[in-house]
C-alpha cells in the first residue's frame, strides 16, 4: 500500500481530529486532558501542584492523592540529601515496605553513605564516618552465601569514591555519576514507584503512554508515509522550563 | 477520516446452495437433507459472511454453536476468499482454511488434513481466532483455546462454515452476547506485548545538548509538557505551584513573562467555571476589548452557557433541598484567584439573578432567547445550537430530565477552554497547547496507522489512556493525608 501526505494534508487531518462533526472517534476535551495532568501530578506526587490543580479545575481526586503529601515530604529529603529523615518518613507511611524490598532500601543506604563521602570529600573529620557507617549498616546486608551479590559491588565501588581525590574522579564517569546530582533524583523517582506501587496504584502515569505512542507511531509512519513528524522537544515549541545553570 | 469498514456480522445469502437456509437475523444456518427419491447426493455446502475480516481490526474473533449433527456428519469451522466456491467443506479449496469436527484435524487449502485438536459434537461452541497483525489464527473449543492453526493468511477473509446435509450451526459475531472465551484477555495481552515494543523505544529520544541524562531529560520533557498545559490553560496558580514544586527538587523554572495576560486569563477561566458568565464577559471586555466582537462563535457559546446557568439557576432554586448550592453560587461568584491585581468589574450574574423573583427570570432567559436569537439566528450552525440548547426550556423539572447533562457545571470547562483559545489566539500564541497537539498527532498516528495496517489498532489512546483515567477509582476526600 502507497501513502503519502503533505504538511497541508496533516495540518488539515489534524484539525478534523478533535472535531465531533468529522471525527467519528470520540474527540478529547480538555476535561480528558485535565485528567491526564492530574494522574500525572498526583502520581509523580507533586502534593501542593496537585491540590491547587484540582481545586482551579474543579476536579475529583483521584486515588494517587493518597499518601501524596507524604510522598511529596520523602521526595523533598531525598532531593536535599536528608536520607535520614526521608527513611524516617517512609518507614512512618509504609513500615513494613523497606523490609519487604531490601534492594530499595539499599539503595537508599548507599545514598546516605555517598551523601557522608560528599562531605568527607570537603571535611576530614566526616571520612571515620562514612567508613563505620559502610562497615557497620551497608557491609551486614550483603548476603554472605553470595558475596558475588550485586549489593557487594555496589559498595565497592561507592567506598572507592573515598580513595581518589576529587579532580580525578572528574575522569571516571562511574564513579563521577554517583556523585552527580541527578542520583538523588532517580532515587526519589524510585521511592516514589516503589510507595505508590506497594499501596496498589499504577505506579506509571498515563501521560507517558501517550509519548510513547506517539513516537512508536512516529516510527512506524516513517515506512509508510514519507513525512517526519515535528518532535515534541525540538518541534512543538514546549518552553523549555530548566534552563541549564 | 475513512470511515470504518463493516465487520463481519451475519451470513450471507448470496451463492449458497438450494438445500442451505440462513436465519432472518443472519448468524443461524442449516443445510436440509435431500429428499430420499431425489437423485442429489448428499453433498456438503459452505456459507460465508457478508463481509470480510478488514486487515486493520488487529484481532477478529466470533464463535459457532453446533446446534445440530448426525453422527456422521462434519461441521467444519475456518476462513476462506471471496471466490473460493461454496460447495466444498472449509479448508478442501484454495483460498480455504477450515478445522473440521469429525476429526478434528485442521486443513490448509487442500483436501488432507492435520492433527490439531478434538473432534466436536452437537452442543459444542467453536471459536476462531484470527490475528491480522501477525496474519495468524487459532480455534477455541467451550472457551479453551488451541495452539496456532494458521499462518501466513492471506488478507480479507471471510468467515466461513462448512455443512453436511441436516447440520445446523448458530454463530456469534460478538455483537452483544458474550463469549465463552475470554477474547478480551488475548486482546489486552495483544496490548502488552505492543507496548512492551513501544517502552523499548523510549530510548530513542534525542539526545540534550547539555550534559543532563537523557532519562532526566525526557522527565523534563514531561514536566514542560505540563507546565505549559497549565499556563496556557489559564490555570495560573496551579502552574506557579508546579514551578515552585519543581524548583524544590533541583530544577531552575523560568516563569512565564506575560504574567499579567496569564492572570487576566486565571480570572476569566475562574468566572467561567463558576457559571458567572456576566463576570467572564465584562472581564473579557475589560481585558481584551475586541476580543468577542472578532470571535462571533465563542460569543454565541458563552451566550448560551449564561443562557442555561439562568435555568440552571432557576432550577436550583425551585426545588428547596438545593436552594442552598444556588445561593452559594452566588455567593462564590467566582471571584476568587489572585486578589488585589488591578482592575476588576462588578457584573455577577447570581447577584442579579439572586435579586429577582421565579417569574421574572424566567421572562429575563426568554427574552435573553430572543436576543441571541436575533444576534445569530441567521446562521444555520448557530441555529442548530439555539434550537438544542432552547429546548431546555420545554421541560418543567430540567435537572431531572434527559436535557439535565446539559445543565452540568462540567460543561463550563468547554466555553472556558474555547475562550481561552481565542485570548491566546489574540495573543500571537498557539491556539492549543503544546500537550494537546502532542495527544492530536498521537491519535491521527494511530488512526493513519490503523487504515495502513493492524497494529494501529492495538494502540489507541481514547481506550488505553484516557478511558482508564477516567474509570479511575476517585479517593474519598477524608481519606487523604495532612
Amino acid at each position: 500500500m502507497a501513502f503519502n501526505i503533505d504538511n497541508e494534508e496533516f495540518a488539515r487531518k489534524l484539525n478534523e481530529i478533535d472535531d465531533p462533526i468529522t471525527n467519528y472517534q470520540s474527540s478529547n476535551t480538555n476535561s480528558d486532558l485535565n485528567n491526564l495532568i492530574i494522574n500525572y501530578l498526583a502520581t509523580e506526587g507533586y502534593a501542593s501542584t496537585a491540590a491547587k490543580f484540582a481545586e482551579e479545575a474543579q476536579l475529583k481526586t483521584p486515588v494517587a492523592f493518597k499518601s501524596i503529601k507524604a510522598r511529596f515530604s520523602i521526595r523533598d529529603c531525598i532531593l536535599s540529601g536528608n536520607i535520614v529523615g526521608a527513611i524516617e518518613r517512609i518507614t512512618d507511611l509504609e513500615p513494613e515496605l523497606l523490609e519487604k524490598q531490601p534492594s530499595l532500601h539499599f539503595t537508599l543506604l548507599r545514598l546516605q553513605l555517598i551523601e557522608l563521602i560528599k562531605k568527607a570529600n570537603e571535611d576530614d573529620k566526616y571520612l571515620k564516618q562514612a567508613l563505620d557507617f559502610a562497615s557497620e549498616v551497608l557491609a551486614p546486608r550483603i548476603p554472605e552465601d553470595n558475596p558475588s551479590n550485586s549489593f557487594l559491588q555496589s559498595l565497592e565501588y561507592t567506598i572507592s569514591l573515598l580513595c581518589f581525590p576529587k579532580d580525578t574522579l572528574e575522569s571516571i564517569p562511574e564513579l563521577k555519576k554517583l556523585l552527580h546530582p541527578s542520583l538523588r533524583l532517580e532515587v526519589a523517582s524510585q521511592v516514589n514507584k516503589a510507595i505508590i506501587e506497594y499501596q496498589g496504584i499504577n505506579p506509571r502515569s498515563k501521560i507517558w503512554d501517550i509519548i510513547e505512542i506517539y513516537h512508536w507511531s512516529q516510527q512506524e509512519l516513517k515506512d509508510l508515509f514519507e513525512f517526519e513528524f515535528p518532535d515534541i522537544g525540538a518541534d512543538l515549541a514546549v518552553p523549555n522550563i530548566l534552563s541549564s545553570s | 477520516m475513512p470511515s470504518a469498514p463493516s465487520l463481519p456480522h451475519r451470513w450471507s445469502t448470496n451463492d449458497i446452495a438450494t438445500l442451505v437456509s440462513v436465519s432472518a437475523d443472519g448468524l443461524e444456518a442449516k443445510l436440509g437433507i435431500p429428499p430420499p427419491n431425489s437423485k442429489n447426493e448428499l453433498e456438503p455446502a459452505a456459507i460465508r459472511t457478508t463481509d470480510p475480516i478488514p486487515p486493520q481490526c488487529g484481532v477478529f474473533y466470533f464463535e459457532i454453536t453446533v446446534v445440530a449433527k448426525p453422527p456422521d456428519g462434519c461441521v467444519s469451522l475456518g476462513l476462506s476468499g471471496s471466490k473460493t466456491p461454496l460447495s466444498r467443506l472449509a479448508g478442501c479449496d484454495t483460498d480455504s482454511w477450515g478445522y473440521h469436527g469429525d476429526d478434528g484435524h485442521i486443513y490448509v487449502c487442500q483436501g488432507s488434513g492435520k492433527a490439531y485438536g478434538p473432534s466436536f459434537q452437537t452442543g459444542d461452541t467453536i471459536g476462531l481466532c484470527v490475528n491480522t497483525q501477525s496474519r495468524s489464527a487459532f480455534y477455541t473449543k467451550n472457551g479453551l483455546a488451541f495452539s496456532t492453526a494458521f499462518k501466513d493468511l492471506k488478507d480479507k477473509l471471510y468467515p466461513t462454515v462448512g455443512l453436511k446435509p441436516g447440520e445446523h450451526i448458530a454463530a456469534n459475531f460478538g455483537f452483544g452476547k458474550p463469549f465463552l472465551y475470554d477474547i478480551n484477555a488475548y486482546v489486552q495481552n495483544c496490548k502488552t506485548i505492543l507496548y512492551k515494543q513501544m517502552a523499548s523505544l523510549e530510548r530513542s529520544f534525542k539526545p540534550p545538548s547539555s550534559g543532563i541524562t537523557p532519562e532526566v531529560f525526557s522527565n523534563a520533557m514531561v514536566e514542560s509538557l505540563v507546565y505549559s498545559y497549565l499556563v496556557h490553560e489559564g490555570y495560573g496558580d496551579s502552574a506557579h505551584e508546579f514551578a515552585k514544586e519543581l524548583k524544590v527538587i533541583g530544577a531552575h523554572t523560568e516563569e512565564e513573562t506575560d504574567n499579567a495576560h496569564n492572570h487576566h486569563r486565571q480570572k476569566i477561566r475562574a468566572a467561567v467555571l463558576s457559571g458567572n458568565i456576566d463576570r467572564a464577559i465584562s472581564l473579557t471586555n475589560l481585558f481584551y476589548p475586541n476580543l468577542l466582537t472578532q470571535n462571533p462563535n465563542v460569543k454565541l457559546q458563552l451566550e448560551l452557557r449564561r443562557f442555561i446557568e439562568i435555568i440552571r439557576f432557576l432550577a436550583l432554586r425551585g426545588s428547596d433541598t438545593s436552594s442552598a448550592d444556588a445561593n452559594s453560587a452566588a455567593a462564590n461568584g467566582g471571584s476568587s484567584g489572585i486578589n488585589g491585581n488591578g482592575k476588576d468589574v462588578e457584573e455577577d450574574l447570581f447577584k442579579t439573578l439572586s435579586a429577582m423573583g421565579n417569574d421574572e427570570i424566567l421572562l429575563h432567559a426568554i427574552e435573553y432567547g430572543r436576543e441571541i436569537e436575533a444576534e445569530f439566528g441567521q446562521d444555520s450552525q448557530a441555529r442548530s445550537h439555539l434550537e438544542q440548547t432552547f429546548a431546555i426550556m420545554t421541560y418543567q423539572d430540567p435537572l431531572n430530565s434527559v436535557l439535565a447533562p446539559m445543565l452540568d457545571p462540567a460543561g463550563r470547562a468547554e466555553v472556558a477552554e474555547e475562550l481561552n483559545s481565542s485570548i491566546m489566539m489574540s495573543l500571537g500564541k498557539s491556539k492549543v497547547s503544546p500537550l494537546k497537539t502532542v495527544v492530536q498527532i498521537a491519535k491521527l498516528a494511530s488512526l493513519l496507522l490503523a487504515s495502513a495496517g493492524p497494529s494501529g489498532f492495538l494502540a489507541n489512546i481514547d481506550s488505553d489512556v484516557f478511558a482508564p483515567i477516567c474509570s479511575e477509582q476517585y479517593e474519598e476526600e477524608d481519606r487523604e493525608e495532612h
